[in-house]
């Protein structure tokens, strides 16, 4: 139904807060009651990060990314990843073709436009890193030949609580480079109820249709970047990174590209808005899941959780 | 090496150096003030041609021969002069060994220090200016250096720069105005030493006095004191300022002859008569004697009146003094001692031969004490006497030579042949020296006593009025005492240049009264602004005491540091932008109402929160909330939606 619409790019910002509308409310008909996780993942696409969904496994990670690529329009690959996988079994392979009499490139399943990288804690560091470094520079290149990876480029990584046996934590320098961190949780009481009493989740995603279309996502993403962030705004910002860096209870302070990704965020919060400009609710509303996995406690902090950490950061004064 | 050194600060600097060596021209020999200038000059020179500095052997060597040569002049290197002379020739000398950046501010430092010093041989507005310009040139070298200035073209860093360093100095002039008015003086200036240095330099009157003495001191412009008058200021021809007074001659030279000059008035006169109030600041000229009007009927502050009813201070005037004086020109000293009528008749024993005969036949053919001085002041008169500044020069006996061959003298000359004609006729007589007349200054109403103004008159024993005062050059030039000396010299000035172009003078005298009122002024406000002034200003202030003083500089301190802080706190205020400001006074009358914001709390969070509270307010407070936002983090906000959103939040009531 949007379809004639996607060619345009003349959308006011109000259109593009009412399609993102029809987006959450998309998918929150199949993801019940996570209305604000399902914000914070579309505003972290938008803003191109990626994403990274940490809790317990069923409590519906998987369906939302699923739901989102749906969505969005997207092509969508998941990667299991187990503790015996290897690089090539996410970025591919050279085989040799003996009828050519060259090696030809076999694209692993990373070249997608959406992947969900499940479980990735449990992959060895090495699977991971080729996985970080192909989201980091949007390409691969094996046996020395380049190649780009599709856009839009988003992983959706999934992680279980690290405390499991058999895992291998994303170290810091990595954690960092998910510009949001998720918690999914339990669904609340009335939303797991029509879980329990609603249709099969798969058969919904079926159904489901495509509001978005990449191209559209593109022009989302050039639109986010536009938004204005005033200096007041900026000021705001960075009383936040500086508290961070000042407060003893945290080991380390947020860094500049913690700082910048706090900001895309809550560009991409603003347009789902339909504001043009930045305001201190978009940062903190986006605040908790940019600094979830990025502050950790100091020896000072240690019996602070994460939502005491992230009550810290929301009460810094707006200059 | 010199490369490091930034050439047009460098160059400034020189420039400033030499206006400094010039400065002192005046303290330093000449083939110093010379010497120095060419080393600047050459250095100047040798900057722009690139040339590295001589060595440092030579430089040393023509550090030992200048010490050397002011060794040799002064005898010392003690002292202001040689003081000055040594530090001007080691910066010049330094000038030579300049090889970095650093050494030239350490130059514009100390040459800072020599450029002030010529306030302590020369004190007035021009000394003032001069130091002033000098400062600025050496801040100028400092800022274009601080500056990192590498241009080669010297105007533009003058004009730039310069503006700048004027404007540092500008603000700098309060404080040093407060600091030299109000900061706790010294009764005497820590300088004096070198004040005593400048004061024996001065001309002025001698207790002793020869033919060419005084009419040398004519030729002299410099002030000798200045006079107030409380009322109207009296005729030229009333005007004697009684200076030391002369008893003994050897036929040529005369002096006081009193072993005891100092000694208290034994006799007092009756002080009877019109009175005269008026205050003298004299120019120091280290001497003890104060000028006073004919005849002072009070002792001077710090000092007391001789026998001869001459003021005399307790010390030497080494600095400006001023004291207030009552005079009554009708008083008469009416008594004589024995050993004054001894000393009164006194003669040398030979010369003068012909000047007895006149007087020994004046007494014999006259009689009569007051004939025998008329008949004089008509022989004066009646006989081709010329009054000149440039008198023949006279021979071993003086008092014949003048009055039967040249005929040509000064009041000095008259004074001394009337008074030895007097004497010869039996009649006691002295000369007295001082000042006679003044010119009046119209534009500051006062009286300027110049050295050229000096004169010599005579006091004859006319009893029962005591001592008369006659003055014999009134007989041969009466312009003289009527109307002050340039009238009296005006034939010998006529055939000048400036004889023809009269308005011309006018116009230069006009000039000159004003810049002397300039002078004068500064005098009253900055040579005489010492302790006693400053308790005065004081006074007028209120401070009556140490501890209020005490009291006064800290409260003043203080009021000066807080009207900082209200200053630098409303620039902050200021800096505050007015939405911020707006924004704030709309949740100051929210918080009267009970209604906090949070410090983290965002606008909208703030205006709903509110709007659940105070439904009534929603309408409200969502209006001001939107254009808040708009201002505050939107794109492009209009200067309307300012004038909106405080409209709103004036009258908006919670």
């Amino acid at each position: 139904m949007l379809q004639n619409m996607s060619a345009r790019t003349d959308l006011t910002r109000q259109d593009m807060a009412e399609l993102l509308d029809q987006v959450i409310q998309a998918i929150g008909n199949i993801i019940l009651g996570k209305e604000q996780q399902i914000k914070l993942a579309l505003a972290c696409l938008i803003a191109r990060g990626h994403l990274l969904i940490e809790d317990l496994p069923g409590v519906g990670k998987t369906t939302l990314t699923h739901t989102i690529a749906r969505a969005l329009g997207l092509d969508f690959q998941r990667i299991q990843f187990t503790s015996d996988m290897l690089p090539a079994d996410i970025l591919g392979v050279s085989i040799f073709d003996s009828a050519a009499g060259r090696f030809r490139f076999h694209q692993g399943p990373i070249f997608s436009q959406v992947i969900l990288a499940d479980e990735v804690n449990r992959a060895t560091p090495k699977a991971q890193s080729a996985l970080l470094e192909a989201m980091e520079e949007y390409q691969v290149t094996i046996d020395g030949e380049t190649h780009v990876l599709p856009t839009p480029f988003f992983v959706i990584a999934t992680q279980n609580p690290t405390q499991q046996i058999g895992t291998f934590p994303l170290p810091e320098s990595q954690l960092d480079r998910f510009m949001i961190c998720l918690e999914m949780g339990y669904p609340a009481p009335d939303a797991e109820r029509a879980l329990l009493m609603g249709q099969d989740r798969r058969a919904m995603l079926q159904d489901a249709g495509n509001i978005l279309n990449p191209e559209l996502m593109r022009v989302f993403q050039e639109q986010a970047v536009a938004t204005h962030a005033s200096e007041a705004l900026i000021d705001y910002l960075q009383a936040l990174l500086t508290f961070s860096r000042t407060t003893p209870e945290f080991r380390n302070g947020l860094s500049p590209r913690a700082g910048l990704a706090m900001l895309r965020c809550a560009q991409a919060w603003a347009l789902m808005a339909g504001r043009d400009h930045v305001i201190p609710e978009d940062i903190q509303a986006v605040l908790p899941g940019v600094v979830r996995h990025r502050l950790q406690p100091s020896g000072e902090g240690q019996l602070l959780s994460v939502a005491d950490r992230i009550a810290l950061m929301s009460h810094v004064p707006i200059p | 090496m010199t490369g490091s050194v930034p050439k047009p600060s460098h160059r400034i600097l020189l420039i400033a150096l030499g206006m400094s060596v010039m400065g002192h021209g005046q303290q330093l020999p000449l083939a110093m003030t010379l010497a120095c200038l060419a080393l600047v000059g050459w250095r100047y020179f040798s900057i722009r041609q690139g040339w590295a500095p001589p060595g440092r052997g030579l430089v040393g060597i023509m550090a030992i021969l200048g010490l050397g040569a002011i060794i040799m002049y002064f005898g010392t290197i003690a002292g202001p002069e040689a003081g000055t002379a040594l530090l001007t020739l080691m910066l010049v000398l330094k000038t030579l060994e300049i090889r970095q950046a650093r050494d030239l501010k350490v130059l514009a430092l100390i040459g800072m220090f020599l450029g002030t010093l010529p306030i302590l041989f020369q004190n007035g507005p021009l000394t003032l200016a001069f130091i002033v310009f000098n400062l600025w040139l050496y801040l100028v070298s400092v800022l274009v250096l601080n500056a990192g200035e590498n241009d080669d073209a010297l105007l533009p860093h003058l004009i730039g720069t310069g503006r700048a360093t004027g404007a540092i100095m500008l603000q700098a002039l309060p404080v040093m105005l407060i600091l030299f008015y109000l900061f706790p003086r010294l009764p005497a200036p820590v300088w004096s030493i070198s004040r005593q240095g400048q004061a024996s330099g001065a001309s002025g009157l001698d207790d002793r006095m020869s033919p060419g003495k005084i009419s040398h001191l004519s030729q002299s412009d410099a002030l000798a004191f200045r006079v107030y008058f409380d009322g109207k200021i009296p005729d030229n021809r009333e005007l004697y300022w009684r200076g030391p007074v002369l008893w003994r001659t050897d036929g040529q030279v005369w002096d006081s002859g009193r072993s005891a000059d100092n000694g208290a008035a034994s006799v007092r006169p009756t002080f009877a008569g019109p009175a005269i109030d008026y205050e003298i600041a004299l120019e120091p000229h280290n001497r003890r004697w104060l000028y006073t009007l004919d005849l002072p009927g009070e002792d001077p502050v710090g000092g007391r009146r001789t026998q001869d009813l001459v003021a005399v201070s307790d010390l030497p005037l080494s600095e400006k003094v001023r004291y207030r004086m009552t005079s009554f020109p009708e008083a008469r000293i009416t008594a004589l001692s024995d050993a004054d009528r001894r000393r009164g008749l006194e003669l040398p024993e030979t010369g003068s031969d012909n000047a007895r005969r006149l007087g020994e036949q004046w007494r014999r053919s006259l009689g009569e004490d007051r004939a025998i001085v008329a008949r004089s002041l008509r022989y004066f008169h009646d006989e081709p006497f010329h009054y000149t500044l440039d008198p023949p020069r006279l021979g071993t006996d003086p008092v014949d030579e003048f009055l039967f061959e040249t005929r040509r003298g000064f009041c000095e000359h008259y004074a001394s042949a009337f008074v030895t004609l007097m004497r010869a006729a039996g009649i006691p007589s002295r000369v007295v020296t001082g000042y006679q007349g003044g010119e009046i200054n119209p534009v500051g109403h006062y009286l300027n006593v110049r050295q050229r103004d000096a004169h010599a008159w005579a006091e004859v024993w006319l009893p029962p009025a005591g001592w008369v005062r006659v003055d014999p050059t009134a007989a041969v030039a009466p312009s003289r005492i009527e109307n002050g000396i340039d009238s009296a010299l005006e034939d010998e000035q006529k055939g000048g240049v400036f004889a023809a172009a009269g308005g011309l003078r006018r116009l230069l005298r006009q000039a000159r009264l004003t810049w002397d009122a300039a002078g004068n002024t500064w005098d009253r406000l900055v040579t005489n602004y010492n302790s006693s002034s400053q308790i005065h200003l004081f006074d007028k202030l209120g401070i009556d005491s140490p501890g209020r003083l005490a009291l006064y500089m800290a409260g003043g301190i203080i009021a000066t540091l807080s009207l900082l802080v209200l200053l630098l706190r409303h620039r902050e205020h200021g800096r505050l932008d007015p939405v911020q400001r707006a924004y704030g006074r709309f949740c100051s009358k929210l918080a009267h109402r009970g209604i906090m914001r949070e410090d983290s709390e965002g606008p909208r969070a703030f205006a709903s929160r509110i709007g659940a509270l105070r439904p009534d307010l929603r309408t409200s407070v969502e209006a001001i909330c939107a254009d808040y936002i708009l201002l505050r983090y939107g794109q492009t906000p209009a200067p309307s939606d300012l004038r909106r959103l405080q409209q709103h939040i004036r009258a908006f009531r919670p």
